[in-house]
């Protein structure tokens, strides 16, 4: 399968807007927790050190910004450009001006969020965001080569540190850290399959190590030929086909897959 | 190339360049970014690579006549829905809880005494979960509120003193 420049920006782009989608929606959803009283308001966050011991101007900045209301308008734009990213013509102002809102809001969603820790998932995205926004501002040959590469470059990054980290961790290294994973209640909630997983040992060893070589493998998809590149790409849906299922992360599905159109791109030139 | 084709280059090379280091030299580099890299942009995605400890939240009043209630479990796990694969909107709520827990466990068990060290009770994460509990009813002559966290085995890991927000 060979992808043309603009196959390839479209791939990216619809997994990228039904990501963005997905989260503005569900944030949405969870109106109550912005307002007082929520786990997520504003009133609440901003008692947090990193934001009382900054100065004045920027706490005042953020107090305009950061309240429900504000807020939830910005969650909306975020809705609107996802619109903007889908019917605007390839090169349009508007797609710079979609993504350039797309990325201040997902800046803004990670410095609001702090006390909490930043969402992977729009930790990730800013990354795709970010390639795009800097092509968009000038859509050259040279330009997309190297965003494409950049957003290819950063899955593989993505992958590789996961590996090694399982590879410092000691559960992982003897071949446990998985079955520590799927046989937690509190992060897969589904009995059966924790005790599908604790009967097996020789089963969950096995995936604990194909994981690990997954991750720490990945980066040789950019050296190699289109049939490692299509077995590691089935083997990178069908994992993240888990963990959404199991683990209830489906957003990681989304933000990670819209990288994929770029390695594909990538390895076929 | 045009000036701006290498200026855009090169933002995404020095972009690409600071992720990896940030990657494979994250503690280190943590100390400086917590402060300097606001937006988070930078990022190590050490997806699962943590040992899972699973902590218990409950909570128990004291009422006017200084009686104490039963603790009550909080329930952070929601019932396994297929549909949570593409919407799972409580998660969010659900990993606030258990973030701010997995600190305070942290820094627990790094301090016990609290000496020469912000106090538990002073820190943001107490505040939030206290805030948090907040949600659950208690009688108007309640006159406050304990949480305890305890590990799988149910063992106590931390128990706050009473409050009352």
């Amino acid at each position: 399968m060979n992808l043309s420049i603009a196959q390839t920006l479209g791939l990216i782009n619809l997994f990228l807007v039904i990501y963005v989608l997905i989260d503005s929606f569900e944030k949405i959803s969870i109106y109550k927790e912005y307002l007082a009283g929520g786990l997520l308001s504003w009133s609440l966050l901003r008692k947090n050190s990193f934001f009382t011991s900054r100065s004045e101007s920027f706490r005042n900045f953020i107090d305009i910004i950061f309240p429900a209301r504000p807020w939830m308008f910005l969650i909306a734009l975020r809705i609107f450009c996802c619109a903007g990213l889908l019917v605007s013509p390839p090169d349009s102002p508007l797609l710079g001006f979609s993504y350039a809102v797309l990325f201040i809001i997902g800046a803004l969603m990670n410095l609001r969020s702090l006390a909490y820790g930043a969402e992977t998932e729009n930790r990730f995205s800013l990354v795709i965001i970010g390639a795009l926004l800097l092509r968009s501002l000038l859509p050259t040959d040279v330009v997309t080569l190297a965003a494409l590469w950049f957003i290819a470059l950063q899955v593989c990054l993505s992958y590789l540190t996961a590996g090694v980290s399982k590879l410092r961790n000691v559960s992982w290294r003897q071949g446990n850290g998985f079955k520590y994973v799927a046989t937690s209640y509190e992060l897969v909630p589904v009995k059966k399959v924790n005790i599908f997983f604790e009967k097996y040992t020789g089963l969950t060893q096995v995936i604990n190590w194909l994981i690990i070589l997954f991750e720490c493998a990945f980066p040789v998809v950019l050296f190699s030929g289109p049939v490692v590149l299509w077995s590691f790409l089935v083997a990178g849906g069908i994992l993240h086909i888990a963990i959404a299922f199991g683990f209830r992360l489906g957003k990681f599905f989304w933000i990670w897959i819209a990288t994929y159109p770029a390695l594909i791109f990538i390895v076929q030139r | 190339m045009s000036i701006w084709e290498i200026i855009i280059v090169l933002t995404l090379a020095i972009w690409l360049t600071a992720n990896i280091c940030y990657s494979f030299l994250n503690k280190r580099m943590a100390h400086y970014t917590y402060r300097a890299d606001i937006f988070r942009l930078l990022s190590a995605f050490q997806l699962f690579s943590r040992k899972v400890e699973s902590f218990h939240l409950s909570y128990r009043d004291m009422l006017a006549d200084q009686a104490v209630t039963q603790w009550e479990p909080v329930p952070l796990n929601q019932q396994w829905k297929s549909y949570h694969a593409i919407w799972f909107p409580a998660r969010t709520v659900d990993t606030c809880v258990i973030s701010i827990m997995d600190d305070l466990v942290r820094i627990v068990k790094k301090d016990q005494s609290g000496f020469g060290r912000k106090r538990i009770k002073e820190r943001f994460i107490y505040h939030a979960l206290s805030h948090f509990l907040e949600r659950y009813p208690q009688s108007e002559s309640c006159l406050g509120r304990q949480f305890r966290i305890q590990d799988k085995e149910n063992n106590e890991v931390f128990i706050s003193d009473f409050y009352k927000e």
